[in-house]
């Protein structure tokens, strides 16, 4: 009886890890050799200039004066819409659709121009910076920015504050002249932004789960990107410790939700992507046995499947975009599950048998993305472009080597 | 080794999934021991005045000029500008939004058809006359059924302003007028008809048309506008609607499994998203299929992934500091208001268990924690929280009070199939 029950234990404890990866390399082994082999196109000079053709598109297109995020920024108007006057003087992220996505390409061309200096658009991209990111220009968003109230207080925060941020660290650390000069133009409102988000981070009492702009981890990810560049250790402690804090004890997401008509984020990988960044190789490794499923579980295997950027997968859609296209954001969806593959799988210790599997996801879903990038129209030609982008410097090992920070908590 | 405990698992999991794993009766009831002693919040004439006279003292606030331009009260010709005459020309304008202010009404209408004799009565019924004149329903019925111009459809909040949650609310409101015998109530309920109908009707044509539903924590939340919905249906004597709430809840939510408790909340979670759905469900189900359907939807009462239900709503984190001071409190008080909402949903549920279900008294006494909480921050928000949150203690107390009745008669309506839309809806529109 003693010995049955014995086992009866051991099974248990086997039964108590349900929901938890299984620690079979074997079969990890097996289910990475079922894995399909399709990869993206090269990240050649072709590519880069066709991502490079997005942002220069929308840079000088100023927002639609109906969008939900223009509120006051641009338009003043309702009943016969005005453009601000002279806003190409006193707006610097007026292009592309909306704030955030002017502030991405931005930083998207900033980020193509360091690693191919010699890219025959450069001087185009130049132009850009020289018209956009002036003194008069910013010096007009900080007073629209400080000027906010009651519940407008919170525009872009905190998925626009990310991107400044992000945009403020690739031109601080561009060796050129031109990158010096954007950065101390970008200096005063970097730091009122800065500021402002760690603040509004110390006060969330949980996270936000969305796979939309106003996801926790996506964000907090971005601002690791910027302390990444400018060793801005001060900040990348606050963002460890509140990863900690929100996320340490998440367990089993929900997978097999994802994922929801109209999300570009994947809000369990996102996550995962981020404590890749946070956590130690063997406490993280601990801590994604429980917080995803197995690679060969069922509920993982969403990642392997197309996302029908038509009709949406399952979940939370009434319908499809009105003119028949596939969904934007659906679209750039594959661009950051393919991010968070490759931050997760450099967050594992390297003998980790998952990390090959989750290395040629990262491939499947970018090539997927890259099937589909001009297929949504400008709603995606506007930002789709700088999450391959992301995509791409994580794979061609262009992401700067993180801060690491020992943990506090 | 591994065979023996490959079969033996296979044995155990066989076993878990015969015997409704919720039912093992000793785990609840240890699980219940340690739960420390809660008594429900005494809910009297006093605690009535508190709630009430946070609904007065919004009703006649006008809202703010909104992000949203959905151009309810503020128009934006130049300056935003607040509609001339908006107190004769709008009734729900008051209480931070629209939503709102129909569930303070709802609540000053609940609370004075409960206690006649309530104190506050003859502000609650001023209010009533001044905000339901003739004037007031036409400029509602009249916003709402105005075509909208094509180039504000890309905002949302213009286009299908309110709907589905103030809607909800509506409909829930106009059941409460329906349920008063007097003069008054007969009144208010006359004036609320014509808007009620024509929410009713655009109400149903959503529900059927919706091809998923809405599963985050707030104001969207599906389950939850199906429940607020349901509440009026009962008094309204619409079976249009309740059949239209009934079908849909089960043809959205009844393949529903291992809801994810162990991440909520959300910031701004205003509803918890697991438990909304479990009580809807309760509610909308046969027992027998309830039972079968709550065993694969939550996980035990008395497991670590349910524990999150007992654990105080940390707040602690909000500052009010800076320049987003009112960005902040909006999301404490949905974090306040949540210690309600699930404390509804956990009564809510319980009435749908069997009389001796072990986990009745499990999810009785997390209840009364939670509402106790509730009550603890009431005051935690200022005016974010006075808007709202005293509508959704009341929730609470009435469901406290006794399962709500489901009337008219016994639910019809069985689950459409998917995607048949219309086919089996009243053609709206």
């Amino acid at each position: 009886m003693r010995a049955l029950s014995t086992v009866l234990t051991l099974c248990l404890a086997g039964a108590g890890a349900l929901g938890a990866q299984s620690s079979d390399p074997a079969k990890i082994v097996d289910y990475l050799k079922k894995m399909p082999s399709d990869k993206p196109p090269a990240f050649d000079e072709v590519q880069r200039l066709a991502l490079a053709a997005n942002p220069l598109g929308c840079e000088d297109h100023p927002h639609a004066p109906a969008g939900a995020g223009a509120r006051t920024y641009l338009w003043q108007r309702e009943g016969k819409p005005e453009i601000l006057e002279e806003y190409d003087k006193k707006r610097a992220f007026y292009g592309c659709l909306d704030w955030h996505s002017s502030a991405n390409s931005m930083w998207m061309m900033v980020s193509l121009l360091k690693q191919d200096p010699t890219i025959a658009v450069g001087p185009a991209m130049r132009l850009e910076f020289q018209t956009h990111i002036k003194k008069e220009n910013i010096d007009g968003e900080i007073a629209y920015f400080q000027g906010l109230k009651g519940p407008l207080a919170d525009f872009e925060k905190p998925y626009g504050y990310g991107w400044l941020m992000k945009l403020y660290g690739e031109a601080k650390s561009w060796d050129d002249p031109e990158g010096k000069r954007m950065a101390a133009v970008l200096e005063p409102f970097h730091k009122w932004i800065s500021e402002n988000y760690i603040a509004s981070l110390k006060s969330l009492n949980y996270p936000i789960r969305v796979g939309l702009h106003p996801n926790t981890a996506l964000d907090m990810n971005f601002t690791l990107d910027y302390t990444d560049q400018t060793h801005d250790t001060a900040t990348a402690t606050i963002v460890h410790d509140t990863a900690v804090r929100l996320f340490g004890n998440d367990k089993h997401c929900a997978t097999a939700s994802e994922p929801v008509f109209g999300d570009f984020a994947s809000p369990c990988l996102v996550e995962a992507a981020l404590m890749a960044r946070v956590l130690d190789p063997k406490a993280y490794s601990k801590w994604l046995d429980t917080f995803l499923p197995a690679v060969d579980a069922p509920e993982f295997q969403v990642y392997a499947t197309e996302i029908d950027a038509i009709h949406g997968n399952n979940r939370d859609t009434t319908g499809t975009d009105e003119e028949g296209l596939p969904n934007a954001h659906l679209v750039g969806l594959n661009y950051q599950r393919a991010a968070d593959f490759l931050m997760i799988a450099n967050g594992l210790p390297k003998d980790d048998p998952r990390v090959p599997v989750y290395r040629r996801m990262a491939s499947l879903n970018a090539k997927q993305g890259y099937d589909k990038i001009g297929t949504a129209g400008y709603l995606g030609t506007h930002w789709i472009a700088t999450y391959a982008l992301m995509y791409e410097n994580l794979a061609n090992a262009q992401a700067v080597a993180p801060v690491r920070i020992a943990s506090t908590k | 080794m591994r065979i023996a405990c490959g079969l033996l698992l296979f044995m155990l999991t066989a076993a878990t999934l015969s015997v409704a794993q919720h039912s093992d009766a000793a785990k609840v009831a240890e699980y219940a021991k340690t739960l420390s002693a809660a008594s429900a919040p005494v809910f009297d004439e006093q605690k009535r005045e508190m709630l009430a006279s946070f609904a007065i003292s919004c009703a006649d606030r006008p809202q703010d000029n909104p992000g949203t331009r959905n151009n309810y009260l503020w128009s934006y010709e130049k300056m935003p500008q607040l509609l001339e005459n908006y107190d004769r020309n709008r009734a729900f304008f008051g209480c931070a939004n629209w939503h709102d202010a129909v569930g303070d009404t709802w609540m000053m209408m609940s609370l004075l058809r409960q206690d006649p004799t309530i104190a506050l009565g003859s502000d609650i019924k001023d209010i009533a006359t001044t905000h339901f004149r003739k004037g007031n329903m036409d400029g509602e019925v009249a916003f709402f059924s105005a075509p909208r111009p094509a180039s504000e459809n890309i905002s949302l909040g213009v286009v299908n302003f309110e709907q589905p949650y103030g809607y909800s609310w509506l409909l829930k409101l106009y059941g409460e007028t329906k349920g008063y015998t007097n003069a008054d109530g007969k009144k208010m309920a006359t004036a609320l008809a014509p808007l009620a109908r024509w929410m009713s009707e655009k109400y149903v044509y959503y529900l059927y048309n919706l091809k998923f539903p809405f599963r985050s924590g707030t104001d969207t939340n599906t389950a939850w506008s199906m429940s607020l919905t349901l509440d009026g249906v009962y008094l309204s004597e619409d079976t249009t609607l309740q059949t239209a709430v009934r079908a849909n809840a089960l043809r959205l939510f009844s393949a529903d499994k291992d809801c994810p408790t162990g991440l909520e909340p959300q910031n701004t979670d205003n509803v918890s998203s697991c438990l909304t759905e479990a009580a809807l469900m309760g509610r909308v189900m046969e027992q027998k299929d309830y039972l079968k359907w709550l065993d694969e939807f939550l996980p035990p009462a008395y497991s670590e992934l349910f524990h999150g239900y007992a654990k105080p709503i940390d707040t602690s984190h909000t500052s009010t500091s800076g320049p987003d001071a009112q960005v902040q409190l909006v999301a404490k008080s949905h974090l306040i208001a949540l210690s309600f909402q699930r404390a509804y949903d956990l009564l809510t549920i319980s009435y749908a268990l069997p009389k001796d279900d072990p986990r009745i008294p499990v999810f009785k006494t997390l209840a009364a924690m939670n509402a106790t909480r509730g009550y603890d921050n009431i005051n935690g928000a200022g005016y974010e929280g006075q808007h709202l949150l005293a509508t959704y203690a009341l929730i609470y107390e009435n469901a406290a009070k006794g399962p709500a009745p489901l009337g008219p008669e016994k639910p019809k309506g069985k689950p459409v199939a998917e995607g048949s839309g219309l086919a089996d809806g009243p053609a709206g529109n």
